[in-house]
């Protein structure tokens, strides 16, 4: 197995890794404060240890994507790697519980009713302008996720609030007709805070000032990023490397060979590139959070897919392990979810609701008179889809189908997706993993109300309903019946879950990745 | 030679206008648009149409078209949609990799061709003739992608000769700058050298048939001189017309060379501008490829009216 060369660094229970050699241990003010969930942030975040300020170096790292300051809001490949250096966020979700961690807010409480929610927010923080954070910047920052401009996935989660108000100079208060909490843990992990002084500034990248432990310094489009230590970081415990240079090389071969030297981290390498580095003892590879999810989706309201039968038969025909192990080399798992499996109310039965069984998938399709049907598949043309369709198109034939693809190029395909139009069936990528599922049923494209497979029924609306004002132990019996209802619907089949693969230098350590698989180098360094 | 470029203007004028149509619709033509790129793959349709207005494709595309021409008769290159950086800025950003890239493998492919050439034109037998035939042969069939690959493997990987991935300015340190361009450019030039070898090649043995060679070899000029004053000079021509045109395809070659070999270039901006339907980067590499293309044709007509006495500008 791949897998076991692997050294998994989201790190539960101690996110340095063996980062954590020297010095005397000191908690910083980011883990103290925050009651349990500071607790939950040590188990992930690690504890802290005191590197001189500086001398850590400057980290070189190579990324597909390139930064999109503009998109600072929404969830993007090529902001995942400095997002959380510039800027921070009010919490985080921690990479192993999925629970929040604060960050910039120092504790948060909910009314009884959940219709009111109360964040304080740190004292002493202040912008790389100088200028301090107040309440109002958080306010700001929410407004700000409302506008379509900003193009936020958390966009339908806030707009819902009924006011987001500075109630005191560190603290907001939210309130809203639905429970705030929990899926405001997802807001405040994409809303990271910014500065409303220079907000414009985010259009061209001229200004991209926030919080975080590190300055924006110069961003050359498509090409690269350099951003330099904040010395006036408020955390206590100090901030190791000089700076770090992100390269942009697009080129997924290329980006891989850039390991061969040229950086000290390579973001999101393709499994096929990754086995050049197998048993390299300069080389280590991890699988992060914030995996990909591959849905296949089916049309319920275009015959023959009208049928159930016929769209659980597709679920059963499909060898989700033959697409893992030819497609990515061993790297992912064949989950059926949407969501993570760490998520409460997700049980064993529902990740592997359907296995590939040729006999049980003729069955159902006999069942459903649809022999021979012909089915049309849209397939985006992304890496590694078309070649994930090769499989599904050779598992549908197994079975009596007739599968047509027609692979679309990204830019059209996206279009189709928006608009909720992608003919009879499609071969969708979908982000965003990490987020809560009570979040992902609306943001997703393949599960949001005008899901391209037309999938509307009340019954849906209802179950996302109760999931989205499912609090404490309600969540978990609330995400199992809408999970049991969808799979036995069959209108999105998830092929399969796929970690991104980064690689490092053994040098590098402590860096730490969060539940949605946002890069965290405030403890990082160069010494290892 | 004035009264050459004068008569050509108004032909020039044409084209680049009728190349501005061209450039502003065919990234409109291609599905998909920048709105969608920004607002990204998950967005609703709300975000990406409040997108789409402020970026001004709202608009009819008339009024697109005449904002941009107007602009550029005003010296502006217009705002890339997807960056709002100025598309001047954009491309002087990324010139600098590109034409250390086509100035190095254009002397390199030159170089390369007329030896290459020359060599091949003047051994007519034995194993000379058959090796330097064969690596000709060679080097044509191998496109630059493969020979970059091969350049990698070999000088990269397997004796660690040369840096494989990355760019630093020649200007700012020209060692390491020149280690980092060397195997690029060769895998840029090298199939080009070989066209213009091969050209330079025929040409040669067919002017070597020609009277006027074996007038001077009757008259006793010695071989060298046949050669280098009267063979050669003939020759040179067509490897002339063929540099001009081949420097354009190495430009268009230049996108994936910096793919593979991670240099910034405008090359590689051009396929992203593409990608990301950004519009107005499009339309300015389009448009500025073709005043290239123009440029390097009439410089290549005056150069072989110096060349060949029998040519003259009309």
């Amino acid at each position: 197995m791949i897998k076991k060369l692997y050294q998994m660094s989201y790190l539960g229970g101690n996110g340095m890794g063996d980062a954590a050699v020297s010095g005397s241990p000191k908690i910083s003010r980011r883990h103290v404060l925050g009651g349990t969930a500071a607790l939950a942030g040590l188990a992930t975040f690690g504890m802290p240890v005191a590197f001189a300020q500086g001398g850590g170096g400057t980290l070189r790292l190579a990324q597909g994507a390139d930064a999109q300051p503009k998109n600072i809001l929404a969830g993007r490949a090529g902001n995942n790697s400095w997002r959380h250096q510039v800027f921070d966020a009010l919490t985080v979700l921690d990479g192993e519980t999925g629970e929040p961690v604060p960050v910039l807010a120092t504790d948060w409480e909910s009314s009884e009713d959940g219709l009111t929610f109360k964040i304080r927010i740190r004292e002493g923080v202040t912008f790389h302008s100088g200028r301090p954070l107040t309440a109002d910047d958080v306010v700001f920052t929410l407004e700000q996720v409302k506008v379509p401009e900003n193009a936020s996935q958390m966009a339908p989660l806030v707009r819902a609030y009924t006011s987001i108000t500075a109630s005191a100079p560190n603290e907001v208060t939210i309130t809203s007709e639905t429970p705030v909490a929990p899926r405001i843990f997802d807001v405040l992990q994409l809303a990271v805070i910014l500065d409303k002084d220079t907000f414009a500034g985010l259009a061209d990248g001229s200004q991209v000032v926030g919080t975080g432990p590190f300055k924006w310094v110069e961003w050359i489009p498509g090409a690269s990023l350099r951003l330099e230590r904040n010395e006036a970081y408020w955390s206590e415990t100090p901030v190791a490397l000089d700076g770090v240079e992100i390269s942009i090389i697009t080129d997924s071969t290329a980006m891989a060979n850039a390991m061969r030297g040229r950086v000290d981290l390579v973001l999101a390498m393709t499994p096929r590139d990754a086995i050049m580095f197998r048993g390299n003892p300069n080389v280590e590879l991890i699988e992060a959070p914030g995996a990909q999810i591959f849905p296949l989706g089916l049309n319920v309201t275009a015959a023959p897919l009208d049928s159930k039968e016929l769209r659980q038969a597709i679920g059963f025909a499909i060898d989700r392990q033959r697409i893992i192990d030819q497609v990515f080399n061993g790297v992912g798992t064949p989950s059926c979810l949407w969501w993570r499996s760490n998520e409460p109310g997700t049980t064993e039965e529902m990740v592997n609701h359907y296995h590939y069984d040729p006999e049980k998938a003729r069955e159902l399709i006999a069942r459903a008179g649809a022999e021979g049907a012909e089915i049309n598949i849209s397939v985006i043309g992304l890496a590694p889809v078309p070649a994930i369709y090769e499989i599904v198109q050779n598992n549908l034939r197994e079975v009596g189908l007739n599968p047509v693809g027609t692979v679309l190029e990204t830019a059209a395909f996206d279009q189709g997706q928006t608009a909720g139009d992608l003919g009879q069936a499609f071969q969708q990528i979908h982000g965003l993993q990490g987020f809560s599922a009570a979040t992902l049923v609306d943001a997703l494209p393949a599960l949001r109300d005008t899901n391209p497979s037309k999938f509307a029924p009340e019954r849906y609306r209802q179950l996302k309903d109760a999931l989205q004002s499912a609090q404490g132990e309600a969540y978990a019996p609330a995400l199992a019946e809408l999970g049991e209802f969808m799979l036995d619907e069959a209108f999105s089949h998830i092929l399969l879950q796929t970690p991104p693969l980064h690689a490092k230098t053994p040098q590098l350590q402590g860096v730490v990745w969060d539940n949605v698989g946002f890069l965290h180098l405030d403890a990082a360094s160069l010494n290892g | 030679m004035l009264a050459f470029l004068a008569r050509r203007l108004p032909s020039v004028a044409f084209m680049l206008l009728a190349t501005s149509i061209i450039a502003f619709l065919l990234p409109r033509l291609a599905g998909g648009d920048p709105a969608q790129t920004i607002a990204g793959a998950d967005a609703t349709v709300d975000q990406v149409e409040a997108i789409r207005q402020q970026l001004g494709l709202d608009q009819p595309l008339p009024a697109q078209y005449l904002d941009w021409l107007f602009g550029l008769l005003r010296g502006d290159l217009g705002t890339s949609l997807i960056t709002n950086r100025p598309v001047g800025q954009l491309i002087l950003a990324r010139l600098g990799s590109t034409l250390e890239l086509a100035l190095t493998a254009s002397v390199l492919m030159i170089a390369f061709g007329i030896g290459l050439g020359i060599l091949a034109g003047s051994v007519r037998k034995g194993a000379g003739r058959f090796g330097l035939d064969s690596a000709i042969s060679v080097l044509l069939a191998t496109p630059p992608h493969v020979t970059g690959l091969i350049l990698i493997l070999v000088f990269g990987i397997t004796f660690n000769m040369l840096p494989i991935s990355g760019e630093v300015s020649i200007l700012r340190d020209p060692v390491t700058g020149f280690s980092l361009l060397l195997m690029p450019a060769l895998a840029l030039a090298l199939p080009q050298a070989a066209m213009i070898a091969r050209l330079i090649q025929a040409r040669m043995m067919q002017i070597r048939q020609e009277e006027f060679v074996d007038f001077a070899r009757a008259k006793g000029v010695p071989r060298s001189q046949i050669v280098l004053s009267h063979i050669l000079r003939n020759s040179m021509g067509t490897a002339v017309v063929a540099t001009g045109i081949r420097i354009g395809e190495l430009l268009a070659g230049a996108v994936v060379i910096e793919a593979i070999f991670a240099r910034n270039g405008l090359g590689l901006m051009a396929v992203d501008a593409v990608t990301s339907r950004d519009y107005q980067v499009v339309q300015i590499v389009v448009l500025g490829a073709v005043v290239i293309a123009v440029l390097t044709h009439l410089f290549s007509e005056i150069l072989l009216a110096a060349l060949d006495p029998r040519i003259r500008l009309e």
